[in-house]
């Protein structure tokens, strides 16, 4: 991965004392810094400059959340006919990402180009163990990757460290950090308890040089792994996005087949499986700012949850042939699928989940949580 | 509008004097039609006064009235009305001409090059661009909008005759990135078959990720995908009457760009055909056969006809065409 180095760094007020603003300054001696009231008024200045989304994220902004941190998974909201939900949660510390990967849907999703890291990492804290102690028989799997990659800037941030100690005294929640990167160095020597998953999203080297700019090679992401399953961590895999391409059988295959070789079975917690997901505007973009990719020139229509797929048989296809790698390297390890409707769940799987609170809980199942299942 | 001198008097002048080659301030390019113009000065001559400026060698160069100048030159005119001012600035009667222009219908690409007049030649900032003379060309105010209007702006003038002639922007501002040949490839079809603007788009759309597609990248591609999909063989076919040749083109290239569904949707069309299902009778499968819901509705006059198609319902509910059907979902 390239690491990353703002710039430029802006400072709320607020946050000056804050254990994660002190870590970045301190890493960060000669970047300029500007303190600011509110970052919020950064909104307009972006507006009227109108920077490219690479400048935009050379800026890195430190900054209280004002809202709730602890969300249901966005895949939750089209749940039902659309798609089947997993019953995830997800925290936001931060918000933009700077590696760049040509299918991100962070590239049209936020309105705010910079790179946000919010500083208040108590209030965090005390919003989940609040959440966690009023629901104690609910079994809570909490990632930290919907809006920006859980540890690409841990070796700036060090966030994982007080969320991994944290997670370690909680009964009924687990905690998954999903990145690209390789930074696991501050997850070595922490007292986990078992209940901190790192996984990776992965896709076939040849998918990685072509999309997935800046991102640790998957050599790296897969060395990251094994150095955390020394560590005792569980770890997963998301094949997310799966994209078709001829030869891809062999591809897929060849890296299904690399992981089981390399990480034992009984240290992989889950294996999720999606593909390629568009919305409109975000492959007009993509065609714009990487004409190479062939990616927006898949066979995708539009599905019923607004965004562009691969036509259903050729998901199918996909799906069912990487759940049958993986279920004969290790036929215990759960896979399921991100994003998808009940129909694609019945053909890869032969049913849908009847009960998604179920599948969630399955998913939670595999590590110890003592939460009732 | 604030002028520094006061107006000047109106006066005629002799359209010899008139140097009509300086655009510098001209917002209306020089190649739009002005037949209706033309007539009218024919009939009553020039009614409004040209605005002029003072140029070397004793030339008077145009502020606003290009057209007028033109239609009075194929009208023979040999004078014409006019108000020379000696101390405006160009500035100055550029943002005269402006808000007199803004009074009337702007096309887009006069808006588009007003921008780029107002960018390039004014240096106006782009800030000021979208707060204020957006607005004043009455179209909204956004980056968005103003880098549409300066990319069209900039486009080469075949393009934008394109445009004026029924291409859409927003099309041909893609289509620029194609080669020449290319291009004209797709100009030739819009001439050809004259379809509006949504059908343009989903023609071109398809043209441009077939091409994309294509490997090796760069010239041929278009022609290669024109050919492999069948299309030219459809366009050549004199006939076909020219909205059925339009409309098998676009299945051509639908069938190239998405193999898949295009089998799928074969196979759906030949299951129906196979339960021959009455036409009272309505089966809809979701778009794209995303989703798990075969629609059936049907409609009828009276209890017997009611009865009569449950029953053909309940014959078409046990043909294995309709378990084949519900595959496809």
């Amino acid at each position: 991965m390239v690491a990353y180095t703002p710039d430029r760094i802006y400072v709320e007020r607020c946050v000056t004392d804050s254990w994660i603003t002190r870590n970045v300054l301190r890493r960060l001696p000669s970047t300029p810094v500007e303190w600011l009231e509110d970052s919020r008024t950064l909104l307009s200045e972006s507006r009227r400059r109108s920077p490219s989304p690479a400048a935009a994220k050379r800026s890195l902004v430190l900054a209280r959340h004002k809202g709730r941190f602890f969300k249901d998974c966005p895949a939750s909201q089209s749940r039902g006919e659309r798609n089947v939900c997993c019953n995830y949660f997800v925290v936001n510390y931060a918000s933009n990402c700077h590696m760049e990967c040509s299918y991100c849907y962070l590239q049209t999703h936020l309105n705010f180009p910079y790179l946000v890291v919010y500083a208040n990492h108590t209030d965090l804290i005390q919003e989940l163990e609040t959440r966690f102690e009023s629901h104690p028989k609910t079994p809570f799997r909490v990632g930290t990757g919907e809006l920006a990659d859980s540890l690409a800037l841990d070796p700036l941030t060090r966030y994982s460290v007080p969320l991994v100690e944290f997670f370690s005294g909680c009964d009924n929640a687990i905690l998954e950090f999903k990145t690209k990167s390789d930074c696991v160095d501050n997850l070595m020597g922490l007292d986990h308890g078992g209940r901190t998953v790192v996984s990776w999203s992965i896709n076939p080297r040849a998918v990685q040089a072509s999309e997935e700019h800046r991102t640790a090679s998957v050599e790296r992401r897969l060395k990251a792994a094994e150095r955390c399953v020394r560590e005792g961590y569980r770890v997963g895999f998301h094949l997310d996005p799966m994209i078709h391409y001829s030869g891809w059988e062999r591809d897929y295959e060849d890296l299904v087949d690399e992981v089981f070789r390399r990480i034992p079975a009984e240290s992989v917690s889950w294996i999720s499986l999606g593909s390629l997901r568009l919305s409109a505007e975000l492959r007009a973009f993509m065609r714009s700012r990487f004409p190479r990719s062939g990616l927006p020139l898949g066979e995708l229509v539009p599905v019923p949850d607004g965004k562009l797929r691969y036509f259903w048989p050729i998901r199918v296809r996909m799906y069912r042939s990487t759940v049958e790698w993986v279920r004969t390297r290790s036929p215990k390890t759960p896979v399921y699928l991100c994003m998808e409707r009940p129909g694609v769940w019945s053909k890869v799987f032969a049913q849908a989940p009847p009960d998604e609170k179920r599948l969630g809980r399955r998913l939670a199942g595999s590590l110890p949580v003592t939460a009732a299942r | 509008m604030i002028f520094l001198e006061p107006p000047p008097a109106l006066e005629a002048v002799e359209l010899a004097r008139i140097d009509g080659s300086d655009e510098t301030l001209a917002i209306t390019p020089d190649w739009f039609p002005i037949d209706r113009l033309a007539a009218s000065v024919r009939d009553v001559g020039v009614v409004t006064p040209l605005h002029l400026q003072p140029a070397p060698a004793g030339k008077l160069r145009i502020a606003m009235g290009f057209r007028r100048y033109r239609a009075a030159r194929e009208a023979g005119l040999r004078v014409v009305p006019a108000l020379v001012w000696s101390r405006a600035s160009d500035w100055q009667l550029f943002e005269r001409a402006l808000a007199e222009k803004a009074a009337g219908p702007f096309h887009d690409l006069e808006r588009a090059r007003a921008l780029v007049k107002l960018r390039e030649q004014f240096e106006v900032r782009e800030d000021a661009l979208i707060e204020r003379y957006l607005p004043l060309l009455s179209t909204s105010s956004s980056r968005y909008r103003l880098r549409f209007f300066l990319r069209l702006g900039r486009l080469d003038e075949a393009m934008q005759r394109a445009v004026h002639s029924g291409l859409d922007p927003e099309t041909a501002l893609r289509l620029a990135a194609w080669t020449v040949a290319e291009r004209q490839l797709f100009l030739d079809l819009l001439e050809r078959y004259e379809p509006g603007r949504n059908r343009q788009r989903e023609l071109f759309d398809l043209l441009d990720d077939l091409r994309s597609g294509e490997r090796p990248r760069g010239s041929g591609a278009l022609d290669r995908v024109w050919d492999a999909s069948g299309a030219r063989k459809v366009d050549e076919d004199a006939r076909t009457v020219r909205p059925l040749r339009f409309r098998r083109i676009l299945e051509c290239l639908h069938r190239l760009r998405r193999p898949h569904l295009s089998r799928h949707q074969d196979q759906y069309r030949r299951l129906k055909g196979e339960l021959k299902v009455p036409p009272q009778i309505r089966l809809q499968v979701p778009p794209y056969f995303e989703g798990d819901l075969l629609s059936v509705s049907f409609s009828c006059r009276n209890p017997a006809e009611f009865r009569h198609l449950v029953g053909r319902l309940e014959e078409m509910a046990v043909r294995p065409e309709l378990g084949r059907i519900f595959e496809l979902l």
